[in-house]
């Protein structure tokens, strides 16, 4: 088969494709292809308060939105910056603190199922829930469920992650 | 911490549903939309800058324009064929301005770079050759055919050409495809 010899084009296309082994050639384009390159949690999670705080807007009438629903888009960079700061910082605090073990904790609203990252129960995810966490990893006293990351463990990223949350929402709620 | 976090669930609703219930200020579809189409978003970024800095910056802001779209977006085709031209403007805007000062190919999609690769399949790297020796024109439409699964109808609508165009792009790319000695082996059925 010489397709330069063909007058239809359309016809020469199906003949090559009849030839092809297409599903080797995807496979192994596949592999070449596949950059290995993954977005980090934080990625995620920016991009997904981002996006949260947008689609909160269209749930509420708009006579309730405010101007500052409308926040300029910062960087995953520059957002997780931040928050790996602030989670150091909390951390720091923690450690130093000789009155952490004394905050008492919030009283949870009855009939309110609280949100994963809503350590504290009070409603709102915001940078109390970050340090309460990180208290709790500090202690280690109790079984940790804050998982948020889904790594198996309940460390230091988890409490990044809420932290992280916590600066992207405007006014810090859930 | 794993490097590549996993979709927290998987929602049972089709796009359309997902995009219907997006218009309705639904964040778990969003979520759900975003964690369905995430790593295809940063693979073709990837391959069409090489760049993880940038396919990261390009998965950011191309679903801030998806978000942007809400309420009020349509689903008139394939997501990825809304998601293909804007993550190509934004990944190769990206890659000019990074790479102001260097003359780069500012339209062809890229490959990964194997030379500095110890992968021992070398046949990876032949294949990467064969690739690198299409034009850019017909590279992409193999990609766009062969890893992204777009139709020619598809393909067309995605870099907005006539499908005759298409169709043309890949009868050249496809016929010297089967007369390269390391491709040629595709076309033996």
């Amino acid at each position: 088969m010489t397709p330069q010899t063909n007058p239809n084009p359309d016809q020469d296309l199906e003949q090559l494709l009849a030839e092809l082994d297409a599903q080797s050639l995807s496979a192994d384009l596949a592999k070449l292809t596949q950059s290995h390159i993954f977005a980090p949690p934080h990625v995620d999670t920016h991009i997904l308060a981002t996006a949260a705080d947008h689609l909160q807007t269209i749930q509420r009438p708009a006579s309730s939105a405010t101007s500052t629903d409308a926040h300029p888009i910062f960087s995953w960079k520059f957002s997780a910056a931040i928050s790996a700061a602030a989670a150091a910082a909390i951390t720091i605090l923690v450690l130093l603190s000789p009155f952490s073990n004394n905050i008492s904790p919030q009283i949870p609203v009855a009939n309110i199922q609280p949100l994963p990252e809503d350590i504290n129960e009070d409603g709102s995810v915001d940078i109390l829930d970050a340090f309460t966490l990180a208290r709790q990893i500090r202690n280690s006293t109790q079984s940790l469920t804050a998982d948020l990351n889904n790594d198996g463990s309940v460390d230091n990223a988890d409490v990044e992650l809420i932290t992280q949350r916590a600066v992207s929402l405007s006014g810090g709620g859930a | 911490m794993s490097p590549h976090s996993p979709a927290p669930h998987s929602d049972p609703r089709d796009d359309n549903g997902l995009v219907d219930a997006i218009n309705r200020g639904d964040i778990e579809a969003f979520n759900a939309l975003y964690y369905r189409y995430r790593d295809w978003v940063v693979n073709l970024a990837h391959r069409l800058t090489n760049d993880r800095e940038i396919a990261l910056d390009t998965l950011q802001e191309t679903f801030a324009y998806v978000h942007s779209k809400f309420p009020g977006f349509e689903l008139r085709a394939k997501f990825t064929t809304f998601l293909y031209p804007v993550v190509k403007h934004l990944a190769i805007a990206k890659r000019k301005k990074a790479s102001r000062h260097q003359s780069l190919d500012d339209t062809a999609p890229d490959i990964p770079d194997h030379s500095s690769s110890t992968d021992p399949d070398s046949q990876r790297e032949q294949l990467a050759q064969a690739l690198t020796s299409l034009s850019k024109d017909h590279r992409e439409v193999i990609l766009l055919r062969f890893v992204d699964g777009f139709k020619v109808d598809e393909i067309a609508s995605v870099l907005k050409i006539p499908s005759g165009t298409v169709k043309s792009r890949l009868h050249h790319a496809l016929n010297q495809l089967r007369n390269d000695p390391v491709t040629k082996k595709y076309f033996n059925r």
